[in-house]
């Protein structure tokens, strides 16, 4: 079996293909690159991620068994894991993000306000990439006019991510990049400790501990890398999504309009049929899993974007169901490695959907070129949206 | 009906705090906290879709008294 997904497709093609795979196999094994195990059902996903000792996370680009990056805490194994998680599950908490909230929602208020006289957006230019940095941005205590910096070295490691060539070139080099805007903070917040010590994440961080000594210089480096690329491009791509499917579904676009309160179950159904993360794992030790014989070394691809479609778990799994009650998906993954930012995403996302539809009631897609997916992370790439705007004086 | 949550499996997805808030708080980290084991019986689906929703299966509703 050859699943290549560097390949872009059109928008929800991948999904549809895990679809097809998943109803002939639970396991399969992919020769694209290297080669990798792909686990397509809820409870092999599930096992996966729960079973750190055996599917280590010492890589987790399905076509990179020798990454070039060491991402903390994303690729390091319990129990040293939980040192750097502790001081991330702090800074990203329920209660952290429900204080945020009034920000969060004025930044997407003011976002919304500068195109919405235009009648017309492309909508991740002007709306799913800058809202999310912008948050991302102000939580992290970093000027918000480096948006664009920012936004172009994410998309660069996202576009190099798991593929060959000069895109893989660019994106070590956007890493590089990243570690050196980082090391700069760290150089300041060293020399420079902010007053509000308690409230400045990047002086916590410099004075963070692992276990009992302080944090090196390159982990600080590490871990503020994985943040800036698992908070911004994750965030945008749902968003495609989400807008993608209330764009062309007008009975779902009227539901929202009519029963904003559907909005946090609706986000859990948009992250459960169009989980975006092709994850993967290493073999850590030989083993035989679903009858499979996986060797030492050996990646195997944790399909998220099939096991939240699993049927086995779920009735009408590749139906969105604004209103589907019991949701388990694994758009956050599962397993000691959760996403920390899983509670801040749900809240942009659901803020994203209610101020946009506020504003915004009805609308359309406008493009037909750029509707394509590719992996391991997908989103779709181009997606422009119409709206009629006449202002209500112009009817007077 | 007793309500556990099984603390070796639960990653703090926050999906039970999220729906049946009577039963379960979250702690600074964001692992729910259990309000109230012991089930009203008027709240049977609500706890229940909660008990379901979760990604790691680590929360569980048992036959039995707290």
């Amino acid at each position: 079996m050859h699943f290549d997904y560097t390949t872009p497709k059109p928008a929800l093609s991948y999904f549809a293909e895990f679809d097809r795979l998943r109803a002939e196999t639970p396991v399969a094994y992919s020769d694209f690159g290297p080669g990798f195990w792909m686990l397509l059902t809820a409870d092999l996903v599930r096992q996966a991620y729960q079973t750190p000792e055996i599917f280590s996370s010492s890589a987790t680009i399905p076509t990179v068994p020798h990454p070039d990056w060491t991402w903390i805490p994303t690729m390091v194994d319990p129990p040293a894991h939980s040192d750097f998680r502790r001081v991330l599950n702090i800074a990203f908490s329920p209660r952290f993000v429900r204080d945020l909230e009034p920000t969060i929602r004025q930044d997407c208020i003011d976002t919304i306000e500068a195109f919405v006289a235009d009648g017309e957006c492309d909508f991740l230019g002007k709306f799913a990439k800058v809202f999310p940095t912008q948050v991302f941005l102000r939580i992290l205590g970093l000027p918000v006019d480096h948006t664009d910096r920012f936004m172009s070295w994410v998309e660069t490691v996202f576009e190099g991510l798991g593929h060959f060539g000069d895109f893989a070139e660019d994106q070590l080099q956007a890493q590089r990049d990243i570690h050196a805007y980082f090391a700069d903070v760290l150089a300041d917040r060293r020399s420079n400790p902010r007053p509000d010590e308690d409230g400045d994440f990047f002086t916590i961080l410099a004075n963070a501990k692992v276990g009992d000594r302080p944090m090196s210089d390159d982990e600080f480096l590490n871990m503020s890398e994985v943040l800036l690329l698992a908070g911004l491009d994750t965030v945008k791509s749902q968003l495609s999504y989400m807008f993608f499917h209330l764009a062309t579904n007008d009975v779902d676009r009227a539901w929202i309009v009519r029963e904003p309160e559907i909005i946090p179950n609706a986000v859990e159904e948009f992250l459960r049929a169009h989980t975006i993360v092709m994850g993967a794992r290493q073999v850590a030790q030989d083993t035989e899993f679903a009858g499979c014989p996986m060797k030492k070394g050996d990646m195997v691809m944790v399909a998220g974007p099939s096991g939240s479609r699993d049927e086995a778990e779920y009735d009408n799994p590749t139906q969105v169901q604004l209103d589907r009650k019991v949701n388990r998906h694994f758009s956050f993954a599962a397993g000691p490695h959760r996403c920390v930012g899983a509670h801040l995403a749900r809240t942009e996302l659901a803020i994203a959907l209610e101020e946009w539809h506020k504003r915004i009631p009805d609308y359309h897609v406008t493009n037909t070129e750029g509707l394509v997916e590719s992996g391991p992370q997908v989103g779709i790439e181009q997606l422009h949206l119409a709206w009629d705007c006449t202002p209500q004086e112009a009817l007077r | 009906m007793k309500l556990t949550v099984d603390r070796d499996k639960c990653s703090g997805h926050g999906r039970c705090y999220s729906l049946a808030p009577d039963y379960f708080d979250c702690d600074d980290e964001g692992y729910p906290v259990i309000l109230n084991e012991q089930l009203d019986s008027n709240d049977g689906s609500k706890v229940t879709i909660a008990v379901d929703s979760c990604p790691e299966r680590a929360v569980t509703l048992k036959e039995g008294s707290a």
